[in-house]
């Protein structure tokens, strides 16, 4: 019982804070003049959908998907499948952390030439200077 | 059938070796040779796949290292797919042409390359791929390749600007579509298209019945409402990438700025994989349009918005370009309009409508990328992208002004040009599907664009002409080498030719079910493979 209940509280404990960090990073990047800020917000917006992916293939009191014993019983594979978290979502999650720092990285050099040529990094100060 | 693979990985190993060779060579005539190889190989590895396929009348399936499909990523090539990669890689091959006309002895040339082939990599990725989530790795593969180039000229505020805002807005439409192919994976316990496919239609299990009684456990919750967000979100991205109305905000600051051959590639490639990737999510995998798909009752609220978008496209887009004072950026419009025509050929439903959509594709890559070369010419003549200011370059060099002329008419829809037939196979479509108010937005767009297009020719053909060209030998070919082929494309490109190749392709699309039991049969070919090894 209490079992159940710690489990529903952090699911929804999770769930409940991604939507929440989603909704604010969002607005952080529509609402924040400064391009280092928007660069901010975009890469926790980034790591939020990166939390919902493991979020979806993950279990509560789970083990890690690592298999020690390969003697081939079919009972120990069937408590490892139903108890182990699905590593799947983790691996595309691997690739998306890579892919996000290449192009943070580029999104933070392109600012670096953009305070250069414009002198400043706020975003309505630039719309002015482009004309 | 290693051609599939071998294609991007040609690529993206020249790519990643350029700016290595160049500690070495510094000859940077040499590094033009390199990459115009490159190109006219992997066309030719992409033409013998088309081939192939074209004689099996199948789609193949390749298994990245051996894993079979629900396990491993797969590229599934079909009909639709081979036939846009083969004309992406043709184009291609003129624009890297016209690059040493452009480029010269610029000492970024390799650099250039570097990302122009990464950015080839990502496109035939996309379009050969037949893995969520691969896809959307070679979307951001043609994304951020597509960043860089267009910060080319990285001193000039204008491009660093767009750079920055593409990027910007491109890295958000990044992660959407990764939710989008999370989702996905949380709703259908699997990422392989054609598995995803085989899931949408309930009565295709009869066929494969062994093979879902261990599937279907992973269908959890409310899958209808699943596939509503997921086709959202990853229209939101696909749109994004071609440059359709509510997305297109970044597309006449990116392409202007960057350099013209890569203006070039974004309008007249890069904004296919777009409508490509639609179509595929549409037809293919969620089969929204699909009778024999669970979610065909989803297809009104998606036709209706995408022909929305489509034709609210095709009409502010003309609008846009008459107020224009910069050439590229006046193209840049016209692409967003194009791009508005090709969403509502396919938000029809109709396999007409699909072959409409592929064959506007096909003419609108060609012509644009044709346009953008040689009013490229007269910008870089007269030194300036003011429309007014354009020097008569049409009427020194008559093949940049027939190339003009001929794209232009193209684009517009003038008889004997592939751009006439194309649009009159969308008319046919919008008649065909009832939809005659989508047939006055076509001709009210193509009107408008008249007008535009009127602007650029009348100073490139009949305005004054510049002093001299001072163009070298070598300079010369090149400019004939890229402008002659894509013009003679643009003739060519009638119903005679291009008839089975797009029946093919559209058939590919609308028909989902060889699509699947190509995939199905590679996991059950695999399966008795392991079972009939003496291991196993």
């Amino acid at each position: 019982m209490s079992t159940s209940f710690l489990e529903n509280f952090l699911i929804t404990l999770t769930l409940y804070n991604i939507l929440a960090t989603a909704g604010i990073s969002l607005y952080g990047i529509v609402t924040r003049p400064s391009v280092t800020k928007k660069i901010i917000s975009l890469t926790i917006l980034g790591d939020t959908f990166n939390v919902l992916a493991i979020f979806i293939g993950f279990r509560v009191f789970s083990v890690p998907p690592v298999l020690l014993d390969l003697d081939g019983s079919v009972e120990k594979l069937t408590t490892f499948a139903t108890s182990a978290v699905d590593p799947l979502p983790q691996a595309l999650v691997l690739t998306a952390i890579v892919i996000g720092l290449a192009v943070n990285l580029f999104l933070i050099f392109l600012a670096l030439q953009m305070y250069r040529l414009y002198g400043t990094l706020d975003s309505r100060r630039i719309r002015e200077l482009r004309g | 059938m290693h051609s599939v693979s071998a294609a991007p990985a040609l690529l993206v190993a020249v790519a990643f070796s350029l700016p290595l060779i160049y500690l070495k060579v510094r000859s940077v005539k040499f590094f033009h040779g390199v990459s115009l190889v490159t190109t006219v190989s992997v066309f030719l590895l992409t033409l013998h796949v088309q081939h192939y396929i074209i004689s099996r009348e199948t789609p193949i399936v390749y298994r990245m290292g051996g894993w079979p499909p629900p396990l491993g990523i797969v590229y599934e090539v079909d009909a639709l797919s081979a036939l846009l990669a083969t004309y992406t890689a043709l184009v291609i091959v003129f624009i890297v042409a016209y690059s040493y006309w452009y480029l010269g002895e610029d000492p970024g040339t390799p650099y250039y390359y570097s990302l122009l082939l990464g950015a080839e990599a990502g496109l035939l990725g996309i379009y050969y791929t037949g893995d969520v989530f691969n896809l959307f790795v070679m979307l951001e593969v043609l994304g951020i390749t597509c960043y860089g180039l267009v910060a080319y000229y990285r001193s000039s505020r204008e491009a660093v600007e767009a750079s920055f805002k593409y990027a910007f807005f491109g890295a958000i439409a990044g992660l959407l579509y990764f939710v989008a192919a999370v989702t996905t994976y949380a709703s259908f316990g699997n990422l392989t298209m054609g598995f995803v496919a085989a899931h949408t239609r309930p009565l295709l299990r009869h066929s494969y019945q062994y093979f879902y009684q261990f599937i279907d456990v992973f269908t959890w919750g409310n899958i209808t409402g699943a596939v509503a967000v997921i086709v959202a979100l990853s229209l939101w991205t696909f749109t994004f990438k071609a440059g359709v109305f509510p997305n297109h905000f970044w597309l006449p600051d990116a392409h202007p700025a960057a350099p013209t051959p890569i203006s070039a590639v974004l309008s007249g490639l890069v904004v296919n994989a777009g409508a490509y990737a639609s179509i595929r999510f549409l037809y293919t995998i969620f089969g929204v349009y699909d009778p024999l798909s669970q979610f065909y009752h989803l297809s009104p609220y998606f036709s209706v918005v995408l022909s929305f978008i489509g034709a609210a496209s095709a009409v502010f887009a003309p609008i846009m370009m008459l107020i224009q004072r910069d050439v590229k950026r006046l193209i840049a419009y016209s692409t967003i309009m194009h791009l508005g025509l090709v969403f509502t050929g396919f938000s029809l439903g109709t396999a007409l409508g699909v072959k409409a959509s592929l064959y506007h594709i096909l003419t609108h890559a060609a012509g644009k990328a044709l346009l953008f070369m040689s009013a490229g010419v007269a910008v870089e003549a007269s030194k300036t992208r003011r429309i007014t200011d354009l020097k008569a370059v049409g009427r020194l060099n008559p093949l940049v002004g027939a190339s003009v002329a001929i794209s232009c008419f193209s684009l517009v829809g003038l008889p004997p040009l592939g751009g006439f037939f194309s649009k009159f196979a969308l008319y046919q479509a919008f008649i065909e599907a009832g939809r005659f108010e989508l047939t006055a937005v076509l001709l009210i767009s193509s009107g408008l664009a008249l007008l535009g297009y009127f602007k650029i020719i009348q100073p490139i053909l009949f305005g004054f002409p510049p002093s001299d060209l001072n163009t070298s030998k070598l300079r010369e070919l090149s400019l004939w080498t890229s402008l002659l082929p894509l013009l003679l494309l643009l003739i060519v490109l009638n119903p005679i030719t291009v008839e089975v190749l797009l029946n093919e392709a559209a058939e590919s699309a609308v028909l989902a079910g060889k699509y699947i039991s190509q995939a199905v049969e590679s996991y059950i070919s695999y399966i008795r493979e392991v079972q009939l090894s003496p291991g196993g």
